[in-house]
């Protein structure tokens, strides 16, 4: 008994201490002169999703001459981000862009370095509610509508479609998936479940095998988070359904990418992590050496062509990439200095 | 003959957890959609997720029968079968010297493990769980965590390599044919051979195992070592049905197998369980998590957790409750 309960304690720890904690990060600073402006962006987990962002954090850096660094939580512990954040508030450094992750937890600690004097914006993930200046990043309603409009497109008769998510409960699931429900009003298409895997791969081809046997009729299927995408195409190749099932998925893992090539994914919807990195530490450059919050706005507004929405958010966009264009797409990319995101 | 043959059969640990599944397929096959449940390949998917877990939750059940417990299979499953990948598609070995390298990898792993409970005195579980830490940063070390793809550009082997996993023969998945032959072996070694008796000996009493002379140390290299064995064979299996080897993915796998190996009569104080409980066990989760999306038609992932918990619970009921009438009748 005794021994029993001894497991139950470490079944427990191991669930809690699975948000252990280590980070990695990466910094770059250009050559001249002292007192340079310094940034920090503190990204949500360690995906290699933010590769890219770091790269067009560093060309910001480089044009600018300022110096940006950039940390990535190795896990999505929302006191993890905080203890990070806490440690650059101790550096006094001029300015932070943060992906939020948990907006309760991080939210009051972003309106304590305003008050501060520090200047703080959020991008990739809001906190709304805090007094944070800005926000970059992708609209995930608008991407869930992206997406719906390119179900129109691939399902013009409409029909069953099924959904595919680590937790649908996250924000940024919820949103696209409201966005995709709003997108297909009143057509035929309807959204039947969403299916959670927990961001376990197997039980996320596990949940696609098992819709394909239980709803014959199924005309789609929708990965919401990267790593669905290759998972949902497999399943469907393995049960001999590819064409007849139409795979619409987000974001462009390497196997994404494989699949398209081979016009087994029929469309993908790519954010632009690039420009959350280096139209972040644009604007907090601008708000740092101009001072003035709406002046800032004006000029970034003017200079990159993006528009400042309500509340201060700025949506830098998806895009819908095909077996058509994929090709061309990735030469993109590889200009930018970017393998794949 | 017959009586006395079902007597001793209902009398098993394992019987419970027939019963609950039995119930539980006839009830998902009752069901508006149950006909497609009972399908060819439904069933060939479902037999393949019950292998893919049965491989290593037999590993476990070996461990937990010792008294011991292995908390790095997880993520160890996770690690191998990025290291799998990597030596197929960076390092362009051929699939057989891939295998075999990541078997021979993970045997050693285990036998690590019991090195460092035997000789430091440690608790099993420490040292697992260090484990578990340090095979999930590996794998996020070795691909900066990016998933290392196995598709036909990257290895001439990848078409083999991707049948361990999603291949049939006669209509049956290779992972179940992998499953029988570890099944069959593994009960052999519990249950006919000197090596089995300890196992068990060493789970019921350590103290009496060390002082009749049998190597603790020999035995506990030989549970661990094939507890990890099985993990890298299922993680071979999992990056083989992924086509992928995905790192960080068989986090929290160790739940599902202890779960597995628990449900089904091992004790975790040792020495009580067989393997085909394990087995079992891994069917009755497979065809819950998999039923769920046949019975519920709207919202089936919310329903997932409390449905999973409560048939645990009731088939861990049933089994205290047949074994104190048990006790009453001897």
């Amino acid at each position: 008994m005794q021994r029993l309960l001894l497991w139950l304690v470490v079944v427990v720890a191991l669930l809690t201490v699975g948000c252990a904690k280590r980070e990695s990060p990466t910094t770059t600073s250009s050559s001249s002169g002292e007192k340079k402006v310094r940034i920090v962006l503190v990204t949500n987990g360690s995906s290699p999703f933010w590769d890219p962002m770091e790269v067009g954090m560093r060309r910001a850096a480089e044009e600018l001459g300022c110096e940006a660094t950039s940390r990535r939580p190795q896990t999505d512990s929302p006191a993890l981000q905080r203890q990070i954040i806490e440690e650059y508030q101790a550096q006094r450094v001029d300015g932070i862009g943060i992906s939020v992750i948990e907006s309760e937890t991080v939210g009051p600690l972003i309106d304590e370095l305003m008050n501060s004097g520090m200047k703080v914006i959020t991008f990739d993930s809001d906190a709304a509610n805090s007094k944070r200046i800005a926000y970059i990043g992708t609209n995930n309603f608008e991407a869930g509508k992206a997406a719906g409009e390119a179900a129109k497109r691939l399902l013009p008769e409409g029909g069953k479609v099924f959904g595919f998510v680590g937790n649908q409960n996250a924000p940024n699931a919820r949103e696209r998936i409201a966005g995709f429900r709003e997108a297909i009003k009143g057509t035929n298409i309807v959204l039947v479940d969403v299916f959670d895997d927990n961001k376990d791969p197997a039980k996320a081809r596990a949940n696609v095998e098992n819709v394909l046997q239980a709803h014959k009729d199924v005309k789609m299927l929708l990965g919401l988070f990267s790593y669905n995408g290759p998972q949902i195409a497999a399943a469907v190749k393995e049960a001999g359904l590819l064409g007849k099932v139409k795979v619409l998925c987000f974001d462009a893992e390497p196997e994404t990418i494989n699949h398209l090539k081979r016009g087994e994914i029929d469309a993908t919807v790519v954010q632009k992590p690039y420009e959350f990195g280096y139209r972040s530490v644009q604007l907090l450059y601008k708000l740092i050496t101009l001072g003035d919050v709406q002046k800032a706005l004006q000029e970034f507004e003017r200079e990159s062509g993006y528009k400042v929405g309500p509340n201060n958010t700025i949506d830098t966009g998806v895009e819908i990439i095909t077996p058509q264009n994929i090709e061309e797409y990735l030469k993109r990319l590889e200009a930018l200095g970017i393998k794949s995101s | 003959m017959l009586r006395q043959g079902i007597g001793r059969l209902v009398r098993t640990r394992e019987f419970g957890v027939v019963v609950v599944l039995a119930l539980l397929v006839l009830f998902i096959s009752s069901t508006e959609r149950g006909e497609a449940f009972l399908g060819p390949i439904s069933l060939q998917n479902l037999s393949r997720q019950v292998a893919l877990l049965g491989v290593f939750a037999i590993g476990q059940a070996v461990v937990i029968i010792a008294g011991g417990i292995d908390l790095s299979v997880g993520t160890l499953i996770g690690f191998t079968g990025v290291l799998c990948a990597w030596l197929l598609s960076r390092a362009g070995w051929s699939l057989g010297a891939s295998v075999a390298a990541v078997l021979a990898f993970s045997a050693c792993v285990g036998i690590v493990h019991a090195l460092l409970i035997h000789r430091f005195r440690l608790l099993p579980f420490i040292v697992t769980l260090g484990s578990l830490f340090i095979f999930l940063s590996a794998g996020q070390l070795m691909t900066n965590n990016v998933p290392i793809p196995v598709s036909p550009q990257d290895s001439p082997y990848s078409e083999e390599f991707q049948f361990l996993g999603n291949g049939k023969i006669w209509g049956v998945p290779v992972p179940v044919y992998i499953l029988l032959a570890v099944l069959i072996a593994v009960s052999v070694l519990m249950h006919f051979t000197v090596v089995g008796r300890h196992i068990y000996a060493l789970g019921n009493n350590e103290e009496a195992t060390r002082l009749s002379g049998i190597s603790v140390l020999r035995t506990q290299m030989i549970a661990y070592g094939l507890c990890s064995l099985l993990a890298g064979l299922a993680g071979i299996l999992y990056a083989s049905y992924q086509r992928q080897g995905i790192p960080g993915s068989g986090l929290s796998y160790e739940l599902k197998a202890i779960a597995a190996a628990v449900v089904s009569g091992c004790s975790l104080s040792g020495g009580q369980g067989t393997v085909i409980g394990a087995v079992i066990g891994a069917a009755l989760l497979n065809v819950i998590l998999s039923g769920i999306s046949f019975v519920i038609q709207q919202g089936a992932s919310n329903w997932e957790g409390t449905v999973v918990g409560t048939i645990l619970l009731v088939t861990a009921i049933l089994n205290r409750l047949q074994q104190q009438w048990l006790a009453r009748k001897r």
